[in-house]
């Protein structure tokens, strides 16, 4: 069992590596101040879309979305559970080539992906072994160091701030808020995983959804307001516009944050990939016979692995992974279309139970 | 899922429980075929000392260890009574009878087998056979030298207490006794090692121990099979459920008070005879930065001193690691003027700083150990050509640039700030420094999250190590990075058990049978 806090720092660093990276369109003509908007819009989009998982787990108490499609459809449990394992693994694999893309192309321009992939590898290897306990207690510091480094940031970038660039979000229209709702969407899929290991948290589960959400928005709008102010409409152009902002911070005492930024970042993926492969390797683990439940762990990891190497090794097929993780259609297939399945299940199972019963 | 499975089958690799070879022998009538079975079952031992004695014409043997017994005790409270015997029947069981009414000792016992003459004659008790009976009498008149009660190297402070314990077992479970005037206060003796039968102690206070965890302390210790033990190391990964991690849940303090304070908490310790040190178990991470100083200091203060230890501690593992990674990958990060110090420096030297930062580290770390056991006059002497080679000689060569002598001593002196911490942050930082040169800040954060799991993985009987820090609750921090004043410490007494994230199911009761 976690304790809500350790859940809350848990999804929240998974939400703020999101915000970490802006999925950048380089021939987008909105301005700087769109991104605040479409911030706030992705989590009143995480809400809506976080629905029927939510509605589903109030009428089955104390089990998760794999525990809930083997009590609703019985075999066809597995399928989902596979599916579900698909899912986790799709996204940890984009979340560990951002990582490895960003560190090869702005950090580390001769380093191999191969080595940085190893070792990333190795450590999940390690974290998965350790369970989700101490997972959850090392996102607590985690989140609290990301917390002080953030107020770092804003506080040395006050000086640098310029208002004139926070004009009016709606200057391009409503175009760009259209054209950019599948970003958005896969964007705020991080309560997957919290709708998965429900039963591992102790506390209410809509208080801590609500205060998990109130807690992003308010750091990531932060964040978002000190980029735009800083810098303007360069902000959604940039892939990585925290680093950007970051490096630009250069006050007569603090030189440059530029190696606290990927760290915290590196620390960010860490604990995403982590949690979601914890997720892929407990859907896994239900889907598979008890005899090779031993294996699960290594030969996810291995996947993992093969994954991540495979998907870095050319832009065409970066590009192929990225046009699928945010075409929306991982996100809305998991956190709508299954959960809205094994709930009209629910419903017309109870609709029978209860005619038999008059 | 995966945690709890595993531990389900550690479980089961346990240890045997200890074996005794010898098989009970017990004691004859006859005082002769008894000494001639003693004398052949000890092989005729230079140290056994026997004196045949005649009380009121019954004879009697004295038999005890050279150099274990008061000899000025022994002859007034044993041999004179014996010599102005007279007895109104003269018969053994009578001569019995007046031993057990009259015969002074600290301690009288009747035993009836060879082995519990062995053991009890071997700890220092002076013991009689008597011709026609099969039962002998073990009185304590232990007078073997020990040293006196001193100051401890370790954990030295400056308001408090300056008694530490010593290698008696009996004396140290005094000096926790007069400190804790509570029937509360037990102390449980078991003997571990077949050849040694070393005498292990087992302290806690029955009103706030938690059972469960009494109850795996005293599981383990009665499993362990060891010939002879000599030192409470020996003890420690029997009491240790997770053996492969950097950081460990079982502490050492060689302080009764110390000792007193953490049994108050629900803690248990344990005394091994013939080491001055005392196990506590559970030992939190953050109590490595506490100090029995800090509770007679004021808060303000104290809080000072253990944002000084903790910084002290990350300074220990990591600076070497991060200077290594920033001057060798992210250059742009310092200012230009200690860039510029820095690479007329290297450009001096034959080697990467990575090699530079390991070689130099690990030539510290050889002048440790060699000044640390070689004699005090030779090891000053160690210090200084150190000091020379490593300072002056090494930058004067060309070898080792200026900057980096500076980063070893300010290192070296970071880690003798928390030393129980010494082993861990020394393995960490040859591992950051390595990290550190093939990865930069990335291979730095890597090794960081995983020591962070490996810290926050570590569950001794059901509590978490880092507990307090996390997993957090609020109330448990007011002895964590600060301390809150006695007023509000007195208010109530935190257990080990009811620390956030204890799995163990005893809490707030009495939960113990002494």
């Amino acid at each position: 069992m976690i304790s809500p806090l350790e859940m809350t720092a848990l999804i929240s660093l998974c939400s703020f590596f999101n915000a970490f990276i802006l999925v950048s369109d380089k021939a987008a003509t909105f301005n700087g101040s769109s991104s605040l908007i479409l911030k706030a819009f992705g989590f009143l989009l995480s809400f809506i879309i976080a629905l029927p998982p939510l509605f589903l787990l109030s009428r089955h108490r104390g089990m998760g979305l794999i525990e809930c499609a083997y009590d609703l459809t019985g075999k066809f449990g597995t399928v989902i559970a596979l599916l579900y394992f698909c899912f986790f693994m799709l996204m940890s694999l984009n979340t560990v080539t951002g990582v490895e893309f960003f560190l090869t192309s702005t950090v580390y321009n001769l380093d191999s992906q191969f080595l940085i992939l190893t070792l990333f590898s190795l450590l999940l290897l390690y974290t998965l072994y350790a369970g989700l306990e101490p997972l959850g207690r090392t996102a607590v510091v985690i989140f609290v160091l990301f917390l002080i480094i953030v107020a770092l940031i804003l506080i040395f970038l006050i000086p640098q701030f310029n208002l004139e660039y926070l004009y009016s979000p709606f200057y391009d229209g409503l175009e760009p808020y259209i054209s950019r709702i599948p970003v958005v969407l896969s964007q705020n899929n991080t309560f997957i995983p919290l709708f998965v290991l429900f039963p591992f948290v102790s506390c209410s589960k809509k208080k801590l959804f609500s205060v998990i959400n109130t807690v992003n928005l308010v750091v990531i709008e932060l964040l978002m307001f000190a980029a735009t102010a800083v810098l303007g409409d360069y902000t959604p152009k940039n892939i990585f516009s925290m680093y950007t902002l970051v490096t630009m911070i250069n006050t007569a005492k603090i030189h440059r944050l530029d190696s606290i930024h990927i760290a915290v970042w590196v620390l960010l993926s860490f604990v995403r990939t982590a949690l979601l492969l914890y997720c892929a390797c407990f859907c896994l683990k239900n889907a598979v016979p008890p005899r090779l439940h031993k294996y699960v762990i290594p030969f996810t990891v291995l996947l993992f692995f093969a994954g991540g190497y495979f998907f870095s090794s050319s832009y065409d097929i970066l590009h192929l992974l990225y046009n699928t993780v945010y075409s929306g259609i991982p996100t809305l297939a998991a956190e709508i279309v299954l959960p809205s399945l094994l709930l009209m299940i629910s419903l017309v199972r109870k609709k029978k139970n209860d005619k038999k019963q008059t | 899922m995966f945690k709890r499975e595993k531990s389900r089958t550690s479980a089961h690799n346990g240890y045997s429980p200890p074996k005794h070879s010898a098989a009970v022998t017990k004691l004859g009538t006859d005082l002769t075929d008894n000494m001639i079975m003693l004398r052949t079952k000890l092989s005729n031992t230079a140290d056994l000392i026997t004196k045949e004695l005649e009380a009121e014409e019954i004879r009697l043997q004295l038999l005890m260890c050279e150099g274990m017994v008061d000899t000025t005790n022994l002859s007034k409270l044993i041999l004179e009574p014996l010599r102005q015997l007279k007895l109104s029947e003269k018969s053994p069981s009578a001569l019995l009878d007046w031993s057990r009414k009259s015969l002074l000792g600290s301690v009288q016992y009747e035993i009836r087998t060879f082995e519990e003459v062995f053991s009890f004659m071997m700890s220092g008790f002076a013991i009689i056979l008597i011709d026609g009976l099969d039962v002998a009498l073990a009185l304590g008149v232990q007078g073997f030298n020990y040293r006196s009660i001193q100051e401890p190297s370790s954990g030295v402070n400056i308001k408090g207490s300056h008694e530490g314990f010593i290698e008696v077992i009996r004396i140290n479970m005094s000096m926790i006794r007069r400190r804790i005037k509570s029937p509360e206060l037990v102390f449980e003796m078991i003997k571990i090692g077949s050849k040694s039968s070393t005498d292990v102690c087992i302290a806690f206070m029955a009103d706030t121990v938690s059972g469960e965890m009494l109850n795996q302390v005293r599981e383990r210790l009665q499993r362990i099979n060891i010939d002879v033990l000599l030192d409470a190391g020996y003890i420690k990964p029997f009491l240790d459920p997770k053996r492969f991690s950097i950081f460990d849940g079982i502490g050492y303090s060689e302080r009764p008070d110390i000792v007193c304070a953490k049994i108050r908490e629900g803690r248990i310790a344990v005394l091994v005879d013939g080491t001055p040190f005392a196990i506590i178990i559970p030992f939190l991470f953050s109590e490595h930065f506490q100090t029995l100083d800090d509770y007679s200091q004021r808060p303000f203060f104290v809080f000072f001193m253990r944002f000084l230890r903790y910084v002290s501690f990350f300074l220990s593992m990591l600076l070497p690691g991060v200077y290594v990674a920033i001057v060798t990958f992210h250059p742009e990060l310092l200012p230009e003027s200690l860039l510029f110090n820095i690479s007329t420096a290297e450009e001096t030297t034959p080697f990467s700083l990575m090699t530079e930062a390991l070689a130099i580290h690990f030539i510290y770390e050889i002048m440790r150990e060699a000044g640390l056991r070689l004699p005090r006059p030779i090891g000053h002497a160690v210090g200084i050509v150190g000091a020379l080679v490593i300072g002056d000689a090494a930058v004067m060569s060309g070898l080792i640039s200026a900057p980096m002598v500076m980063i070893v001593a300010l290192t070296a002196l970071s880690s003798l700030v928390v030393p129980s911490l010494y082993e861990s942050a020394t393995i960490f930082k040859f591992a950051f420094i390595l990290f550190g040169g093939l990865w930069g800040i990335y291979g730095i954060t890597i090794l960081f999250a995983a020591m962070m799991i490996d810290a926050f993985s570590v569950n001794i009987y059901g509590i978490p190590v880092a507990s307090p820090i996390s997993p957090t609750k609020l109330f448990c921090w007011r002895d964590v990075f600060f301390r809150s004043n006695w007023r509000r410490l007195s208010k109530e007494n935190l257990r080990v058990q009811d620390l956030p994230g204890s799995e163990l199911t005893d809490r707030h009761q009495k939960n113990c049978d002494p």
